[in-house]
């Protein structure tokens, strides 16, 4: 009987979740212009530099806990991300090497390899800004379409990403093709969504930013 | 026969000096109960939910992340730890008598790794002390230190600070007195320590978290 009862709150909860996440947005209607279109964009965009805002939302918790910081993606997978506030803490992925920053020293660095969950993870961040998300087998895709925005919800396929994540939501600007929020959803209904703001496009990125001493 | 019983004997009497062995705290002294205040909780009266900034460091590696719990009733509390990114480690819930575990991460989703976990937060909690039997003691630099004790469950010494009685480390140790795990808490603000460090003994392990500075 408890088994069903919480079989069914999350049943409910996932159809809440789904409908917040839709709500204002129809099915795409022309998918392979999107796709085509995506992919005019990841090749043409060699930098990008943005600032972030990341709410944690965990239903126990009277309010989402907030961070912020700046984030920069140079082609073809280096990745800076640097988080500011509330304390001030950078991972730096540079190829398969990953490398962490805390309090202005470097305090660990490691194979991206060694560990599944965070290379799988990390992946799709790439994937995301780099614009390559729609090719990811990991996941089994949904398109939709605003006014302003299109939508692909992510649902994943193994097992292992399922226990961390039901449903990623990626929000882009129709007028860039450029990831504007991406929204991460546990099955117990607690989510991440991370928005990004003041994106600057094929900027000179120096190679010191995926580099940490 | 006779040589079989003399090895028993030397055995026994081996066993014997062990259990007898002080330990790391037979220099401390008694105190009177009569002047010493019950032991609460650190987190006892506080219903809003904590979030530390959590750094793991297990031989040469290390792990960030966020430790967030609240009481969600008196003696339950929920606790998470998560990456920075707000990926879920491990989501428990711990009962007196019960751990409920909500969510776990593939990797961590082993009972040495679960109870571990557990033990510490219970420790760090501080929820279920009514199970322990109390005495009193003192040394030079704390004034009153409690010290616990459960049948087959070692022994455990809570230091006060002498300015503030402020509770400023637990230690839990064998039952033949040898430190296993020593929490200690520094630069409380508001009844709420903003830095905690757990620290093994008997493993290379330690969690270091620093309380997160949060809009009001």
């Amino acid at each position: 009987m408890n088994k069903f009862i919480i079989t069914m709150t999350f049943l409910f909860m996932s159809i809440i979740s789904l409908s917040a996440q839709l709500e204002g947005f129809n099915a795409m209607k022309d998918v392979e212009s999107f796709k085509t279109q995506m992919s005019k964009e990841a090749v043409s965009t060699t930098s990008i530099s943005s600032d972030f805002v990341q709410k944690k939302y965990l239903s126990f918790m009277e309010d989402e806990i907030e961070s912020s910081g700046v984030f920069k993606f140079k082609k073809d997978n280096m990745l800076r991300w640097e988080y500011v506030l509330p304390y001030s803490y950078t991972i730096v992925l540079n190829g398969d090497k990953v490398s962490i920053k805390e309090k202005g020293k470097k305090v660990n660095e490691f194979d991206m390899s060694s560990n599944k969950t965070f290379k799988k993870i990390n992946d799709l961040m790439l994937d995301c800004v780099r614009g390559t998300v729609l090719e990811n087998d990991e996941f089994d895709l949904e398109y939709y379409e605003s006014k302003d925005n299109y939508l692909i919800h992510l649902l994943p396929k193994a097992k292992e990403l399922k226990n961390m994540l039901q449903n990623v939501y990626i929000y882009f600007d129709k007028s860039d093709y450029q990831v504007s929020s991406i929204n991460m959803t546990e099955e117990s209904g607690d989510y991440t969504k991370i928005i990004f703001k003041n994106k600057q496009l094929n900027e000179k990125l120096s190679e010191e930013h995926f580099m940490v001493k | 026969m006779k040589n079989y019983l003399r090895n028993i004997l030397w055995l026994s009497s081996f066993l014997f000096v062990l259990s007898c062995h002080p330990g790391q705290y037979y220099q401390l002294k008694k105190s009177k109960a009569e002047s010493v205040l019950p032991l609460s909780p650190i987190f006892e009266e506080i219903t809003k939910a904590q979030v530390y900034r959590a750094s793991m460091k297990f031989k040469d590696f290390d792990m960030g992340g966020q430790l967030v719990f609240r009481q969600m009733e008196p003696n339950v509390f929920r606790i998470v730890l998560m990456s920075e990114i707000g990926i879920k480690f491990l989501d428990m819930e711990l009962r007196p008598k019960e751990r409920i575990i909500h969510q776990v991460n593939d990797q961590l989703n082993r009972p040495i790794v679960l109870n571990l976990f557990e033990k510490d937060f219970r420790l760090l909690l501080m929820n279920d002390l009514d199970s322990y039997k109390t005495s009193y003691k003192k040394n030079e630099e704390f004034p009153i230190i409690y010290k616990l004790r459960k049948l087959g469950k070692g022994k455990r010494f809570y230091f006060n600070q002498i300015k503030d009685s402020r509770l400023s480390k637990i230690e839990k140790a064998s039952k033949f007195g040898n430190k296993k795990v020593r929490i200690q808490f520094e630069d409380y603000e508001n009844d709420i320590p903003r830095k905690v460090t757990i620290q093994h003994f008997t493993i290379p392990l330690q969690l270091t978290l620093d309380k997160v500075k949060r809009k009001k």
